[in-house]
């Protein structure tokens, strides 16, 4: 740093510090766009932006490394509000905030807002109820809490095996999004992918932990939101609806309601076996509210679910341990919301603007309608076919490319827009950049959840007490390359699509962690033998539902379908909790009069600072 | 839009939240020393 002559601390040079970063990846854009100019290829320039920014994560990495448990495991309990509201942000956009839900909102409209709903209003749930709370209390992990407040190894064990259930589940989908970014920019099979973005991944937590973790995630979140925000502002421009696109593409969903009668979306459905699975045709119109009462009832449980399963997924909750206080705490909270809001709240304009330039027959990008000659020769229908990401196929044999007649799998809606909307190749490069950002940023934190809670949790707590810090810190490096090494392999099988994968993550966190945690928190009379209930009837009902739901042929209840499992998971584990704790004794005088003084944020924290 | 309102609403709540839960614990007497 003594390039820049900096005084005083690193924390207070971090704005100085992530200034100049900033400015660095702008020019960084400049330099590209000009080579562009000078005619490199663009598979060079796709190359030079996902391979340049993963190096500089990695240096970040390598520069954060340490040997002390609370940097390793809390960044030494030192970030600033602000910056760990960014990472934060970082740490919960994935792959499926920035690859797939915009293309979500794209093929199913209004009933996939839930998603967008869920995953902000969950932030008020984890304010109000946890994060202040959590940080009072002073854990290095998830579970170290449940372990402390209810006593007992077994309660324990039980949080580290609801953590690594969701949390591997969630990492998949992460490391399955690597891999497709990797092997579209990098020109590589994607099972070579998959390998090469898990190295990038661990490059940047094995060193340092969550200091390092911290700020990777910090720089991977400005180059995310950059590239989000550029492509869709500049769609918007070109079509002539103003440079806060967020603000009035109102006008775009009208144009696009008189479009879909032009070309009878909904009317026209794709010929049987058409297309191969994963890949889809336009048939929901965009702005459809549920008019049905099973439609409500879907969307406020998908609400409901992403929403708790929020407040109970460890890597999110872990972030607001690495806070100076308990104030910031809470405050960081606001200022992740805020952050992760500016690139929600911009996710249906780019749906609709991406939908406006292929239906539009005013506008030269357009398909739907066009000669089956024509949209072939476009070089990006060739290039998303040549991957299996689209496929056109002219069903009735007219020429003509009718909307049921175009398939698209919804997770290259983003990735592919700047060149559906023929946007210079240097935005492409930005944009897969920033998708891998988002990928890499959230496999980190799990990655550093899993490795943690097993390290800390189970091998020091349970297995091995007399553990020295040199030697748990080794075991917890090396517990998370065998974890990544795991989720990588799973990956490469892909089992679901992103989108599928993460929402089960958030009910499985949600069906067993979500009462337990709060009631911990906000009932003294809990015990450790009603939370042990709480979490294994919640995990195991959760569980059962979703096998019976998605490969035992049982009907949904109530239109609960295997997206939405944890509404009964919860429900088991609330149930459950409770009956098993009035049953048995009340905790004893000093665990009641240690959730008194969580509650405050005065005085010193329950656990020390390391333990 | 009622999906994009809601947004808006929760970002603005949350700093609400944020600055009077801290008021009530300074006036209580509860807050962390600076």
């Amino acid at each position: 740093m003594s390039l820049f002559r900096m005084s005083g601390t690193f924390v207070e040079n971090l704005p100085k510090i992530y200034g100049f970063y900033t400015g660095g990846f702008i020019v960084f854009i400049l330099l590209m766009a000009l080579l562009e100019q000078a005619g490199v290829k663009e598979d060079t320039i796709g190359l030079l932006f996902v391979g340049f920014t993963i190096f500089i994560y990695a240096l970040i990495g390598w520069l954060s490394r340490t040997m002390q448990l609370d940097a390793y495991y809390v960044a030494g309990r030192q970030v600033p509000t602000v910056f760990n509201g960014m990472a934060t942000a970082a740490d919960w956009m994935s792959g499926a905030s920035f690859v797939a839900m915009a293309g979500g909102i794209y093929m199913g409209g209004h009933p996939y807002l839930a998603f967008v709903v869920g995953w902000t209003g969950g932030y008020v749930l984890v304010a109000v109820l946890m994060a202040p709370y959590l940080r009072k209390f002073g854990c290095y992990t998830v579970p170290d809490f449940i372990g402390t407040r209810y006593g007992g190894n077994f309660a324990r064990l039980c949080a580290v095996l609801v953590l690594v259930v969701a949390s591997f589940t969630y990492v998949t989908a992460q490391i399955n999004a690597t891999g497709t970014i990797a092997s579209r920019a990098l020109l590589i099979p994607f099972g070579v992918g998959i390998w090469i973005g898990l190295a990038g991944i661990l490059l940047c937590s094995m060193l340092g932990g969550m200091r390092a973790v911290t700020w990777t995630q910090v720089a991977q979140y400005i180059v995310l939101i950059i590239a989000y925000l550029i492509p869709v502002i500049w769609m918007s421009n070109k079509q002539g609806f103003g440079v806060i696109p967020q603000l009035v593409y109102g006008d775009a969903v009208a144009r696009i309601a008189e479009l879909e009668q032009l070309h009878q979306v909904g009317v026209l459905k794709p010929a049987a076996g058409a297309a191969p699975g994963g890949l889809q045709a336009l048939v929901t119109p965009h702005n459809g509210p549920p008019d049905t009462f099973v439609g409500s009832v879907r969307f406020v449980t998908l609400v409901a679910c992403m929403m708790i399963g929020t407040a109970s997924l460890p890597h999110i909750l872990m972030r607001y341990f690495t806070t100076p206080s308990v104030r910031s705490a809470r405050a960081s909270v606001a200022w992740s919301l805020l952050f992760i809001f500016l690139l929600y709240f911009t996710a249906p304009a780019l749906a609709t603007f991406t939908k406006l330039q292929m239906l539009d027959p005013n506008l030269a990008t357009s398909v739907i309608g066009k000669s089956l000659t024509e949209v072939n020769a476009h070089v990006w229908v060739q290039k998303w076919s040549a991957v299996g990401g689209l496929k056109v196929v002219d069903s009735n044999g007219d020429g003509i490319v009718q909307v049921s007649e175009f398939f698209m799998r919804e997770d290259i809606v983003v990735l592919a827009t700047p060149e559906i909307a023929g946007l210079p190749y240097v935005i492409s490069g930005l944009v897969a950049a920033g998708g891998m950002a988002a990928a890499m940023s959230t496999a980190d934190g799990l990655l550093l959840a899993i490795a943690n809670a097993l390290s800390h949790d189970l091998y020091y707590k349970i297995i091995d007490p007399k553990a020295d810090v040199k030697r748990r810190l080794i075991v917890a490096r090396v517990l998370l390359v065998f974890i990544g090494a795991a989720g990588a392999a799973v990956a490469s099988m892909r089992l679901t699509g992103i989108l599928g994968a993460v929402a089960w993550a958030f009910d499985f966190a949600m069906s067993g962690l979500f009462f337990p945690l709060v009631l911990g928190i906000w009932w003294k009379r809990a015990n450790a033998a009603g939370a042990i209930a709480g979490m294994l009837v919640g995990l195991g009902v959760g569980t059962w539902y979703l096998y019976m739901v998605y490969a035992g042929g049982m009907a949904p209840w109530w239109g609960i379908d295997h997206l939405r499992f944890g509404i009964i998971g919860a429900l088991a584990s609330l149930i459950s909790m409770v009956a098993v704790t009035l049953m048995t004794p009340a905790p004893d005088k000093e665990t009641q009069a240690m959730v008194d003084e969580i509650r405050i944020p005065k005085g010193q924290t329950v656990l020390g600072s390391t333990h | 839009m009622a999906a994009q309102g809601s947004l808006i609403v929760f970002v603005v709540q949350l700093f609400i939240f944020s600055w009077q839960q801290d008021k009530i614990d300074r006036e209580c007497g509860m807050a962390e020393e600076d």
